[in-house]
């Protein structure tokens, strides 16, 4: 059920009205019906993957309470381990089995060998990777001593699989999460309207921004062979701006979703194409991936102490790590790898922390020297986002060095069908103006101008929304 | 919650207003914009005579250089429509009549369309803008797709399903009043390329029993008093089941076979279809047998 198609239109007034109205005095009913929901929710997509769920689920319900039982280092010392363990291993075999069979068979037809690996016909479960990310920071969590189990079974379950975040995020810590879900939540009119304004604002980003520019990206990548420079840097700019329609107007209708039940989810998104410098965007982009690599493999790497090589090995690992989380693919690690790259003379010069506050902050215009580093940074990660978007390396370089080719034979030649770059540049230009315009509020529906926005951006849906050949949400993949 | 209640009523009255607004803009400018494909071709264009008309798919669209009839004092028009069935080809042709258009002979490409009874989407949907006003389109698809009921009653429901058909795009197209290369062709699609001596196209097995809109055009023209040629046209050598023909042929015994006529692939783009210089043969053949005395 995808969040913007009929069945969740349909799903969603169904869930709120019965959550709100029929029984609104029940904390314990309240969570039911949400996790119900959510059960049916995850179901929709393929029920018998709703078992793997509920299995992860109960492993770390039940190895949380047998860690905060325990009576000795070793025996807490065990449970952690069989619930990082098998957590770990689910994802691997769901999500990594084929690529490491395969790269190893690689690896020995190079020695001459050639093993007949078995590949397995799996399909990804989908949401496996947040789930996981989020049922292991909480048995963390636990074994650092820095929450207590949950007893409750409904109320864990429900942290776990609170449907608007179940399959693509924000990966919730339960020190945010689990507290509101254990205290009655009452209606608050304010609350509900601004997230149907972030619903609206997300579906915007979803089906006009990122599917607009997916026809073209697809295009582009998919005959990089055939197009000229101009076109091919088109291409990758297109793709930046799909994925991040994408993945954060999933964010933003999640958030939204949530808000309407009285509970706020982590902001995933600020602004990142607005960024100075990398470590910046970094703090911008999917932010609760970040900071949850941040917190849990870089400070117990060694983070920031123990000197330049700790440090820099350190930021290695986390971003090519967090390549790897995104897919089972050689691009992935290469895109993660360069942005370390990216990030390393930041780190080195110690200026990693230069930018926290929003560009130009009341003021309506940038600094040339900040417009520059606007600039720059949107170009590092566009040069990176080929590598994300390609099939393999080989493919990712061929593009590179089809850009660098200088071809500018013919007109911007990249669709037939009498289509021309010029009307998605206008979108985008657009689109950029909105975003700078409201930098410094949560999502655009806010503010001066509320109900103006609002009319606009319903208008643009329904004019420029692709509606008959919608993309899947991108990051449902991973 | 009553705050919250009346902001959701709000944005759905201003929804369901965006909506009626839009629906009575798209169609209006659709009704009355300059022509950008063949339906609009045939409901907006004033009447006219024809020696002769080709309709059918691509492989009438493709296949017939309206050009060369110029050259014979004819004036002819290629109604063929990339992807449309003879559902669609029927359609064509009653609004054809309908708005007083008349004609000599009609040609009708008939072979792979003849397998199926169903609409093609894409047909149907540069058809909907004038539903509204003509019952005839409204009655002819009405059974034709699951979502019927939101295309005839959600107002502009059909401009965002079939947004690559009809959406803003299309209408931007409409009001700067671009003309299709197609109308600047008299609707002849030339296709460029060789084809590939590798290339596999399978024809079916199995003919259809009948064809509703295949009758439907039949009598569509007897009706009128217009003469009805039917014809297949060339196909590569490399298509498998090529008894495919002869058992249409038996099925239509009116059914003239030209999908041997031209063999050698320098005249095809790809198997089904012929390019431009293969096009400009077969046209040739079509003049010299049925507009020659």
């Amino acid at each position: 059920m995808l969040f913007n198609s009929i069945p969740f239109l349909l799903f969603l007034p169904i869930v709120f009205s019965i959550y709100w109205i029929v029984n609104k005095k029940s904390l314990q009913f309240q969570n039911l019906l949400l996790l119900a929901s959510s059960y049916f929710f995850y179901a929709c997509w393929d029920w018998r993957f709703l078992f793997l769920l509920i299995f992860s689920t109960a492993l770390d319900y039940y190895t949380g309470i047998k860690m905060h039982e325990s009576k000795t280092q070793n025996n807490k010392k065990f449970w952690f381990w069989l619930s990082v363990i098998i957590n770990l291993g689910f994802l691997g075999i769901f999500k990594y089995y084929n690529f490491f069979a395969a790269s190893f068979a690689d690896a020995l037809s190079n020695i001459g060998l050639h093993p007949n690996f078995w590949t397995l016909q799996v399909i990804l479960p989908v949401g496996i990777s947040f789930y996981t990310f989020h049922g292991l920071s909480y048995v963390i969590d636990i074994y650092k001593g820095r929450i207590i189990p949950e007893k409750n079974v409904v109320t864990y379950s429900l942290f776990v699989s609170y449907f608007p975040l179940l399959v693509a995020g924000p990966i919730e810590r339960a020190t945010h999460l689990l507290p509101q879900i254990k205290s009655k939540r009452t209606f608050d009119s304010n609350k509900a309207i601004d997230g149907l304004n972030q619903i609206i604002w997300g579906l915007f980003k979803k089906v006009v921004i990122a599917d607009s520019c997916a026809q073209y990206a697809n295009a582009i990548f998919d005959n990089y062979q055939n197009m000229n420079s101009v076109s091919l840097v088109l291409g990758a700019i297109y793709f930046s701006f799909q994925i991040y329609g994408d993945f954060s107007g999933y964010s933003d209708i999640a958030l939204g979703t949530s808000k309407l039940f009285g509970i706020d989810l982590l902001r995933n998104f600020n602004y990142p194409y607005f960024s100075r410098d990398i470590a910046e965007f970094w703090r911008r982009w999917h932010i609760s991936l970040s900071s949850w690599f941040r917190d849990y493999l870089y400070i117990p790497l060694g983070g920031s102490k123990g000197g330049m090589k700790s440090k820099i090995r350190n930021t290695f690992i986390i971003f090519i790590v967090s390549g790897f989380w995104h897919g089972a693919n050689w691009t992935f690690m290469f895109w993660g790898f360069l942005n370390a790259v990216y990030f390393l003379p930041l780190l080195v010069s110690n200026n990693n922390r230069n930018n926290i506050e929003i560009v130009a902050k009341g003021k309506l215009l940038p600094t040339f020297r900040e417009f520059v580093s606007i600039i720059a940074t949107f170009s590092l990660t566009t040069f990176a986002w080929i590598f994300f978007r390609s099939e393999s390396i080989s493919k990712a370089f061929l593009y590179i060095k089809n850009i660098f080719s200088f071809n500018f034979d013919g007109k911007i030649q990249y669709l037939s069908n009498e289509r021309y770059s010029i009307e998605l540049v206008i979108l985008l230009l657009f689109f950029i103006g909105f975003e700078w315009k409201s930098r410094e509020n949560e999502h655009p529906i806010s503010g001066k101008y509320k109900l103006l926005k609002l009319i606009l951006i319903i208008i643009s849906i329904l004019i420029l929304g692709v509606f008959s050949n919608p993309s899947d949400f991108i990051y449902f993949q991973f | 919650m009553k705050k919250f209640i009346t902001y959701f009523i709000g944005v759905l009255a201003l929804l369901i207003a965006v909506l009626f607004v839009l629906n009575i803009l798209y169609t209006t400018i659709y009704s009355t914009s300059s022509v950008r494909n063949k339906i609009q071709m045939i409901l907006n264009a004033p009447p006219k005579h024809y020696d002769a008309i080709f309709i059918g798919s691509s492989r009438a669209e493709n296949h017939i250089v309206t050009d060369m009839f110029k050259g014979e004092g004819l004036t002819t028009y290629n109604f063929g429509m990339s992807g449309a069935n003879l559902c669609d080809t029927s359609l064509l042709l009653k609004l054809f009549f309908e708005n007083g258009n008349t004609v000599d002979k009609v040609l009708l490409e008939l072979d792979l369309n003849y397998m199926t009874e169903e609409p093609a989407i894409g047909i149907e949907a540069i058809s909907l803008p004038y539903s509204s006003s003509k019952t005839i389109i409204k009655k002819h698809y009405s059974n034709a797709t699951w979502d019927n009921f939101f295309i005839n009653n959600l107002p502009f429901y059909k401009y965002c399903i079939f947004d690559s058909k009809i959406g803003f795009r299309e209408l931007m197209m409409s009001i700067m009043h671009r003309k299709s290369n197609l109308i600047k062709t008299d609707g002849f699609k030339p296709l460029e390329g060789i084809l590939n001596h590798f290339a596999k196209f399978e024809l079916p097995k199995e003919i259809k029993q009948k064809n509703k809109y295949y009758l439907e055009i039949k009598s569509s023209c007897k009706n009128q008093g217009v003469k009805l040629i039917s014809f297949a046209t060339p196909m590569c050598k490399y298509a498998t089941n090529q008894d495919f023909f002869i058992k249409l042929k038996n099925r239509i015994p009116e059914l003239i076979d030209y999908s041997s006529v031209v063999k050698s692939d320098t005249f095809f783009s790809t198997c089904g279809h012929m390019n431009k210089n293969g096009a400009r043969v077969f046209t040739r053949i079509l003049i010299n047998e049925h507009f020659k005395n």
